[in-house]
């Protein structure tokens, strides 16, 4: 008989009942955790707009890098990113990314948590526009997906085309 | 007392845990390019048609070429033209090599019709998945 069982074979019965009564507390309190996460989840948001491929449309926005903007999405819509350790907060990060090849998109609106629009363009083209004021001209690809034609930046109050 | 905190704890993490997965996708097709595709939906191979002047032209392995200048990759679910397109959040040169490929890709989705790599696999010639390497990967 192994110490585990020669243990259990001398414990009292008592204490086994309350090892029991125990577990049966942190699974009860497991399961009602998990139902009140379940059941607190916020209402149905408003049905999103419906886009149809082909479509053509335009926007004005923030232009964002695809791969840190969900990171840190008030900080990471700007140029300069934090990034996970051990990157850290990583300066010019948005043009680093664009370089890099990340996809680019358009921040409708420029507010944090506006749609995003992923850029079916060459990103370093647009590098060097990063967190800047956009509008795009383009033909839906799929919702959330944009085909540009056209891109202008806002520049002395002008919009000069870049792309 | 003791053994109910340790236990509540373990509940606790165990629940953390299991709901920071709920976020993970898998999407599993073949790669294309989504400028070319998304002019034509005949262009979800290697070879492209493309507009010259008024004619229509081939121009083999257009796939791979778009995909190195950086024309962001993306994953056709079940590689049949028309089903939903996935662009993948990753430096699409990384992808040149694969297009056409059988693909298969665990990540999240921050944006709707994106999603954001974790692991990517490709099917090579004898049926087998291979990891790629992705930069900048979560």
């Amino acid at each position: 008989m192994s110490n585990a069982n020669a243990a259990l074979a001398q414990a009292q019965p008592g204490s086994v009942h309350r090892f029991g009564f125990i577990l049966g507390c942190a699974l009860l309190g497991l399961f009602l955790f998990s139902g009140c996460q379940s059941g607190s989840q916020a209402p149905a948001e408003e049905a999103a707009p419906v886009y149809e491929e082909g479509q053509s449309i335009s926007m004005e926005g923030t232009l964002i890098d695809t791969r840190c903007y969900p990171l840190n999405k008030d900080v990471n819509r700007g140029m300069d990113h934090e990034r996970p350790e051990p990157e850290g907060f990583v300066k010019a990060c948005a043009t680093a990314c664009a370089m890099q090849g990340f996809p680019v998109a358009i921040l409708r609106g420029g507010e944090t948590d506006g749609e995003v629009w992923v850029l079916m363009t060459v990103p370093a083209v647009l590098a060097d526009y990063m967190a800047e004021q956009i509008r795009v001209k383009g033909t839906v690809r799929s919702t959330g997906v944009l085909i540009p034609e056209r891109v202008e930046t806002l520049s002395d109050g002008e919009w000069l085309t870049i792309l | 007392m003791k053994t109910i905190f340790s236990l509540m704890l373990a509940a606790f993490l165990f629940v953390g845990f299991t709901s920071e997965k709920t976020n993970q996708v898998t999407v599993k097709g073949k790669l294309i390019d989504t400028k070319c595709y998304g002019m034509m939906h005949d262009n979800h191979t290697n070879d492209h048609m493309v507009k010259k002047g008024d004619k229509m032209m081939k121009m083999p392995n257009c796939a791979t070429a778009c995909a190195g200048m950086g024309i962001p990759a993306g994953v056709l679910e079940g590689g049949k033209k028309g089903n939903d397109v996935h662009v993948v959040i990753a430096p699409a040169g990384t992808f040149a090599e694969h297009m056409d490929k059988e693909v298969r890709i665990t990540g999240e989705a921050p944006y709707a019709g994106s999603i954001m790599p974790g692991k990517v696999e490709v099917k090579n010639d004898k049926g087998k998945w291979i990891e790629v390497e992705v930069a900048g990967m979560m």
